[in-house]
């Protein structure tokens, strides 16, 4: 009997030991137990109060004891079943509750790196914009320089298509000043031609001059042969006749020179408009050149000033293709920030958990710790892992670390 | 005079991109890194407009304008709330509180100055 106590005072207490959906069954079989325990109590009580108890009632209360023997000893193996359940329960819970003190442990140092990377991205992120806005404003100032200088190569007063429109112009003033010439070129052999038609009508006047000077002469010459034939009252005519003579000669003298001093005249002339015209052909000439020289300049410049035109609002497009990949770029380190948050938050939910629960498993000892850091340790590839715990850093990852060299390249 | 606006995030990175997008505008972008913070400012500077965050430690963003609309100087000063917040519920809140604009993140900072520019002008 007092073993089968012992049992039931296991199966009372098995509950309050085993947190299991089946942990309640041994205390109903402990209720059921009491149960017949109680209606053995209670007919043994009645034999004794009641002397005419039936044969019948005997076998059944020694069938039920039998039965509760029979009981009693599949709940004793029940019972070592179960406790070898507990034992092995026990250790897996103390299997359990040393993982949770080591994930306990180990939560400070997932903190840590957690730690590390916020604030590695949040430094990056940072430095990551005033690098990105300090390349756009270097970029709009660019910009806005070459834009600047289009500008005053398209526009203004010594701008390249100021200049062109001045070719434009030289060219048009060349061609007023090529036919001015032209005029006076023409006006000249005009001229000339009335200069030789005059000189050739006075060349006539002077042949016909010169034969009255001829005819002059040869009355004047008759007139002498009279005059001789007269004798000496033909004398004083003689005189007359000889002086007629003399001034028929000079006549056709002068007559003759001025023939000579007009030939000259034009001959000089007309040398003079050759020699003018000469310089008029070549004075057009040179500005017939210049012109188509100032024209093929300007045809050469014309289309870069167009070109240049395109460019300057192709220069103001480009700002603002900047501006919009600025935008996308900093929504991007919007979203890496984000992800830095997240995580923060992420740490923050952890640790916020392990507060809430009213188990707060102890620490593990120092070796375990530092086992398990060790353990984390061996996962390091980064410089900042390494000092976020203080490490002195792996000799291989301090040879190839780029933070300590930046930029620096070893080839073999 | 520059216009001053008062950007309250807890986050560096928003309010260095806040700072960055409105600074080259003419703007005097002040920071805080929450809402106690951003009333402190707010009275040691006069803020002429308010970029406030939803979420932040200390003082959110709530509790921050309920606080400012009870100041005589900020009763009417134009409030937009940038956040990664989108809730209708959350919106609704906001707009009884009197806030005026409501940016989701990421901004974008052309439509950002646009929105500033509109509101201060």
């Amino acid at each position: 009997m007092s073993i089968l106590f012992l049992c039931i005072s296991l199966l009372a207490v098995l509950p309050l030991l085993v947190d299991q959906a089946w942990a309640p069954l041994p205390a109903a079989l402990l209720g059921f137990l009491s149960f017949l325990f109680f209606l053995v109590k209670r007919r043994r009580d009645s034999k004794v109060s009641d002397q005419q108890s039936t044969a019948s009632f005997q076998e059944d209360s020694e069938r039920l004891l039998t039965e509760a023997d029979q009981k009693a000893a599949e709940t004793g193996k029940a019972l070592e079943a179960l406790t070898l359940e507990v034992k092995l329960l026990k250790e897996a819970l103390e299997d359990r509750e040393r993982a949770l003190k080591e994930f306990y442990t180990a939560l400070p140092m997932e903190e840590k790196l957690a730690a590390t990377i916020t604030r590695m991205t949040e430094a990056s992120t940072l430095e990551l914009t005033e690098h990105v806005y300090s390349l756009a404003e270097k970029s709009r100032l660019l910009g806005e320089k070459i834009r600047s200088h289009f500008m005053s190569l398209t526009s203004g007063e010594s701008s390249l298509a100021e200049e062109v429109q001045k070719l434009k112009n030289g060219v048009h003033e060349s061609t007023l000043v090529i036919n001015r010439f032209h005029e006076i070129r023409d006006r000249q052999r005009t001229d000339m031609e009335m200069v030789s038609s005059a000189v050739f009508s006075v060349g006539e006047y002077i042949a016909s001059i010169s034969e009255i000077a001829e005819q002059t002469g040869i009355l004047a010459i008759n007139a002498s042969i009279e005059a001789a034939r007269a004798g000496n009252v033909g004398k004083g005519f003689a005189v007359i006749a000889g002086e007629v003579h003399k001034l028929a000669d000079a006549s056709r003298d002068v007559a003759r020179s001025i023939g000579v001093t007009l030939e000259e005249a034009r001959t000089n002339i007309c040398e003079s408009y050759e020699q003018q015209n000469q310089r008029i052909e070549s004075a057009v000439e040179h500005l017939e050149e210049g012109q188509r020289d100032q024209l093929k300049r300007a045809e050469i410049l014309a289309p870069h000033v167009v070109r240049i035109s395109g460019e300057v609002e192709s220069a103001g497009s480009v700002s603002e293709e900047v501006q919009e990949e600025l935008d996308r770029i900093s929504a991007s380190l919007q979203s890496q920030d984000s992800a830095r948050q997240i995580l923060e938050h992420m740490m923050e939910f952890l640790l916020d958990i392990f507060k809430r629960s009213a188990f707060q498993p102890e620490p593990v000892d120092e070796p375990t710790r530092k086992e398990l850091e060790d353990i984390l340790a061996k996962r390091f590839t980064t410089r900042a892992e390494w000092l976020a715990f203080g490490r002195t850093l792996d000799e291989s990852i301090k040879k190839d670390n780029k933070t300590v060299e930046k930029g620096n390249i070893t080839l073999f | 005079m520059s216009k001053v606006v008062l950007c309250v995030d807890d986050s560096p990175t928003i309010r260095k991109l806040v700072k960055k997008a409105l600074d080259p505008e003419g703007y005097t972008v002040i920071e805080a890194e929450n809402g106690q913070k951003a009333l402190e400012a707010a009275e040691e500077s006069s803020i002429d407009f308010f970029l406030v965050d939803v979420n932040m430690p200390v003082m959110d963003g709530f509790s921050f304008v309920e606080q400012l609309k009870e100041k005589a100087a900020y009763k009417n000063s134009p409030v937009v709330f940038l956040t990664t917040e989108s809730g209708s519920d959350k919106k609704e809140k906001g707009k009884e509180l009197g806030v005026r604009g409501w940016v989701v993140k990421p901004f974008e900072a052309t439509s950002l100055l646009k929105l500033v520019n509109m509101l201060t002008g």
